[in-house]
């Protein structure tokens, strides 16, 4: 698999609020991601690069919801590929996507269970014919559903994968910068701050600490640093938004959305 | 650094890191408060704004919203209309505006749009009325015409010649950008229009975490086109610099397409990390940001109708200095005004040498020929170049066969051995340059013709007059003075090659500001010469010749005086009317009356020779240039300010040409004008002469050369008149210093500083200060120059006004006195 942050990140600019003249906003949803390719030359490289993109970056959602629709490894693992290929292909899951869904995270859920249907009258559950694909998907290792997911529903599931490979992105994304910009202690000071303690469940060392292991003479310096770093994954997190919302009012309303999932969630856990 | 993924942590930890970084609500929703809150204040689109009928958003930006009205009294006009966002004092802003509002309606310039008026919304919002400009921001408009490099020079220019136009209305921009200079075509011409004066400075606040973020982390203003300064500072002390450095921004996306300064570096830092960039460090040259762009180059020089060796090229060879050094961090080192920059794409474009270009001669050297190609080709080609030029140089005659055998030694020598040991593999770039070549010879010549005494003299001075001529004089010592000794020591005191090396050794003490020890060697010289040759020898009358220049200079103009009047007689009789020497010490003569404030004495000379010349020489001979300026300069001194400018701007141009755009006669020439301006008061057109001039200088002689002192005094004049009282000040007070230094306390010129400086104290009222100084001047004046002379009879009617404007009628009185008998003698 192949996962380039430069590619997906860095100097993409993109306007998402034209409109185009076939399939709508569902249609855009997947047009302001061809942007995010490059050097394709034909219509067919373009469809396999999409593909590539698009399960690159979605594909954890969706294999989670399916594992916890039911389905084994393999079975998730096709179905997975399966859909993709149909959603760029086809586009009839695009063309018939219901724009009351909203946004692009719910639209392709949507989607996913128009598609399950469909390949279930299709007999579905037979192993399909892997020379039909154009992009082929391995997984190196398949994800352990972590013991909080697997109480989640599928739904709840799909959120909470998509979520964190939206974080994971944007942190990754955030920390090749701050290498690349020689601000390496600024990536420190956040991540023993903020990050570690939040992901480990302990307390954050003291700023005095967090100082003197960075070599900081000044803790005014070093909160500002924390917020340096803070304002760049703010950065990185608007543009992984961006792509998939249709105005910058979503990518507000996306974020809360998000959020008001993960209070949900908090509270059932 | 850790790679844990956050897949696998809880939900709620998730919910927490999200929570950490947050996300505030989007710019969107603050411009639909924007847009909402205009509506409010207007009713619907359709509404009213004070007088102005609001049609349609046009756009908005970090200021505020930008919309589309129409004006119906007095009269019925389209404009654009901009409401400046929430969140600033509305009563602040709009006395800052009209505080320049008289200047703002100063400006009228085809290039700049009008600001009409200003007010408050009902809803407490200051707006501002503009000419509304259909256009495209420059940057965008070269883009999608693909404008070469030449026309984007060309239509920057425009911007300049604007910019430069509001600066001497007193108005800074401070907030230039693309987005502020939108180009339109109206009947197939393109103008590109500033918008946007008067409202950046109203609207501007300092650069603090407040003001440089929204709530939503968004950065406000434009942090890639902020000065220094601007971004260090509290925006109170920014002056017209700062726009210049704006455009040299602007300049560099221009030509490269990209910033200095990356938006992404710039943007996703704090405050401290923006104004550090901005501050300390250097931008990478335009050349080698385009290197490194790999693939995006490519393209970047298909907008500019190039490849991306050929701009990358153009853009090392010289012309990327240009925005460079409008982008220095120093203000000090930037152009001193748009004009200037704008006078630097001229040079560009014409083939001249840049006024950002390295310091020394060399380059200037270079320019000369690479633009005059025809006559050279290669590098033996420039060095007979030299070679021929150090000949014209000299004051001498010389007879062209004397030279040849040994001239063919050195050629031969300069030729065989530079360019040998330069060797074609370690000729690289720019940097070598003749001063290595010449210093490889240096090298070279040790013991190599221990038998040929002469050739070894030959080359030493030759080597040594043209590292004078670069301006190189530590350089050029040791070689002129070798040159000397070989031949004093082989040829004798009274041989024309001894003195020639003489009179090259004492113009080369006059360079050094050595102008004592120069008339000494004279001297010395000049009494071997009567005692073994006689007065009617052609080298007696050539030293005499020179003898009289340096005593000239030096002050001592009757010793000058008496040794012209003497030997112009012998000269004629000897060598004829129109002999070269014969010219030269006629117009020696003419200065030293000039000097004197002698003026029509000095004409009479000046005239004299230049008829002896016409028909001889043409029009782009050396000498029959400087003799009219000369007459220009006498006119000038006269008063009769049509002749002086006319003969002015007659010489310029072909000196340009001839010589470079640098040389002391053209800067002489250039200096001249500007006096001529001045004294109309045409201060503008002066201030352009003046600094082109000085800035001549100050690269060719230096901060401590005579010449360069003397324009420095003039462009402080300058200041005096336009009121710039601290500029004035600083560069009286270094003129004063340098010329009392290297002159002597006692030399007119130093008086004359003197005297001006006085001046400048007057006009500010402070009496005590001025009185000193003036009474040295006069006193002094009247010692060295005599009464009668324009500049002692300037001080004593300066010392009358002084004077009486201290309301000391008693003091003056004296001085009213000697001045009414000084005119009663007329």
């Amino acid at each position: 698999m192949f996962c380039r942050p430069d590619v997906l990140f860095g100097a993409f600019r993109m306007k998402v609020y034209d409109q185009t003249s076939m399939g709508g906003e569902a249609e855009m949803f997947l047009t302001t991601h061809w942007s995010l390719i490059e050097d394709v030359q034909s219509e067919h490289n373009k469809d396999k690069a999409l593909i590539g993109l698009l399960l690159d970056r979605y594909w954890k959602p969706v294999y989670c919801y399916l594992r916890r629709k039911g389905y084994d490894n393999e079975q998730a693992k096709d179905l997975t590929q399966g859909f993709f290929h149909e959603v760029v292909l086809n586009r009839n899951l695009v063309q018939r996507a219901d724009k009351s869904k909203g946004h692009f995270r719910t639209f392709i859920l949507h989607a996913l269970d128009q598609y399950i249907l469909n390949e279930k009258r299709r007999q579905a559950t037979q192993k399909r014919n892997p020379k039909g694909r154009l992009v082929s998907f391995d997984i190196i290792s398949p994800p352990a559903l972590p013991e909080a997911v697997s109480r989640l529903s599928p739904e709840d599931s799909y959120n909470y994968a998509w979520t964190a490979a939206m974080l994971d992105k944007i942190l990754s994304e955030v920390e090749t910068r701050c290498l690349e910009d020689d601000m390496e202690i600024h990536w420190r000071i956040f991540q023993d701050r903020i990050v570690q303690p939040i992901l480990t469940d302990t307390e954050p060392p003291s700023f005095a600490d967090t100082c003197e292991k960075c070599g900081i003479e000044d803790q005014k310096k070093a909160s500002n640093m924390i917020t340096t770093v803070k304002r760049r994954l703010q950065k990185a997190l608007r543009d992984y938004l961006r792509i998939i919302a249709t105005s910058e009012d979503e990518i507000y309303e996306e974020f809360s959305e998000i959020m008001q999932f993960f209070k949900k969630s908090a509270q059932d856990v | 650094m850790s790679k844990k993924s956050t897949f696998g942590a809880r939900p709620e930890q998730l919910n927490r890191l999200l929570s950490a970084i947050g996300l505030d609500k989007p710019n969107a929703d603050k411009q639909s408060d924007h847009t909402a809150s205009l509506e409010m204040s207007a009713g619907r689109l359709g509404g009213q704004i004070g007088r102005y009928k609001l049609l349609r958003v046009l756009g908005e930006g970090g200021m505020g919203i930008v919309c589309l009205a129409e004006q119906e009294r007095p009269i019925r006009r389209q404009v654009a209309l901009k409401v400046i966002k929430p969140g600033m004092d509305s009563k602040r802003v709009i006395a800052r505006f009209e505080a320049e509002r008289q200047a703002l309606a100063l400006l009228d310039h085809p290039n700049i749009a009008h600001v009409h008026d200003a007010g408050t919304t009902e809803a407490g919002r200051p707006y501002f009325v503009m000419e509304y400009v259909k256009g495209l921001p420059i940057t965008e408009h070269c883009d999608r015409q693909k404008l070469t490099i030449e026309d984007r020079l060309k239509l920057f220019l425009q911007v300049c010649h604007a910019i430069h136009h509001a600066h001497q209305k007193g108005i800074i921009h401070r907030d230039i950008k693309p987005s502020n200079i939108l180009v339109s075509t109206v009947d197939d011409q393109v103008i590109p229009k500033i918008i946007d004066f008067g409202v950046a400075k109203a609207v501007t606040q300092p650069l603090t975490e407040q003001t440089l973020f929204t709530e939503d982390s968004q950065l406000l203003g434009t942090p890639e086109y902020m000065s220094p300064e601007q971004a260090d500072m509290a925006s109170e002390d920014i002056d017209t610099r700062s726009d210049i450095y704006s455009l040299g921004v602007l300049l560099y996306v221009m030509l490269t397409g990209v910033l200095p300064f990356d938006s992404d570096t710039l943007r996703t830092g704090g405050i401290e990390h923006i104004r550090q960039i901005i501050r300390e460090t250097d931008p990478k040259t335009p050349s080698t940001r385009l290197t490194k762009l790999g693939e995006e180059a490519k393209k970047l020089a298909e907008k500019r109708r190039t490849e991306v060796g050929a701009l990358s090229k153009c853009l090392h060879r010289e012309l990327e200095w240009i925005p460079l050094k409008a982008i220095r961090k120093e203000r000090t080192e930037r152009y001193r005004s748009a004009a200037e920059l704008a006078d630097d794409i001229e040079n560009y474009l014409k083939g001249a040498p840049l006024i950002a270009g390295p310091p020394g001669s060399i380059y200037r050297l270079k320019k000369f020929v690479r633009r005059n190609r025809a006559l050279v080709t290669g590098i033996a080609a420039v060095l007979v170049v030299i070679i021929a030029g150090a000949v014209i140089s000299t004051v001498f005659a010389i007879r062209a066969e004397r030279q040849a055998n040994i001239s063919q030694a050195v050629a031969d020598f300069l030729r065989n051995d530079l360019i040998a040991s330069a060797g074609p593999g370690k000729v690289k770039g720019r940097d070598t340059t003749i001063r290595s070549f010449l210093d490889i010879a240096s090298e070279n010549l040790n013991g190599k013709f221990k038998n040929e005494p002469l050739v070894e003299a030959s080359i030493h001075d030759t080597l040594g007059w043209t590292y004078r001529m670069l301006g190189e004089l530590k350089a050029a010592e040791p070689h002129l003075e070798r040159a000397l000794q070989l031949r004093q020591e082989h040829l004798g005191a009274a041989h024309l090659d001894t003195l020639d090396s003489v009179a090259r050794l004492a113009w080369l003490r006059c360079d050094q500001g050595r102008n004592a020890e120069a008339a000494e060697l004279l001297e010395k010289s000049l009494l071997t010469c009567r005692r073994v040759l006689r007065d009617e020898h052609i080298n007696t009358l050539g030293l005499v010749n020179v003898l009289g220049c340096v005593y000239k200079d030096l002050g001592r103009y009757d010793e000058a005086e008496q040794l012209y009047l003497k030997y112009i007689p012998i000269s004629r009789r000897v060598l004829g009317e129109k002999a070269e020497l014969t010219g030269f010490m006629v117009g020696n003569l003419g200065q030293t009356y000039e000097r004197q404030g002698r003026y029509e004495e000095a004409k009479h000379q000046y005239l004299e020779t230049l008829s002896q010349r016409d028909g001889v020489r043409d029009d782009e001979d050396v000498w029959t240039l400087l003799y009219k300026s000369f007459l220009a300069r006498v006119y000038r001194k006269q008063k009769r300010y049509k002749e002086a400018e006319k003969f002015y701007l007659e010489i310029l141009p072909i000196q340009q040409r001839v010589f470079t755009e640098e040389h002391p006669y053209t800067l002489w020439s250039i200096e001249g004008l500007a006096h001529v301006y001045l004294e109309q008061g045409r201060y503008d057109d002066a201030e352009k002469s003046f600094s082109k001039a000085l800035d001549g200088m100050l690269r060719m002689r230096g901060m401590d050369h005579r010449e360069t002192l003397g324009c420095m005094n003039g462009l402080a004049v300058l200041y005096t008149k336009q009121k710039r009282y601290d500029e004035a000040e600083s560069l009286f007070t270094e003129a004063l210093e340098g010329r009392g230094r290297r002159l002597g306390k006692d030399h007119p010129e130093t008086m004359e500083s003197k005297n001006d400086l006085a001046v400048l104290y007057i006009e500010q009222d402070q009496y005590d200060k001025a009185e000193s100084l003036l009474l040295e001047a006069t006193n002094g004046r009247i010692q060295k120059l005599g009464q009668q002379h324009p500049h002692t009879k300037e001080s004593i009617k300066n010392l009358i006004e002084l004077y009486e404007a201290w309301n000391k009628p008693e003091q003056a009185a004296p001085w009213r006195a000697k001045l009414s008998v000084v005119d009663d003698g007329e």
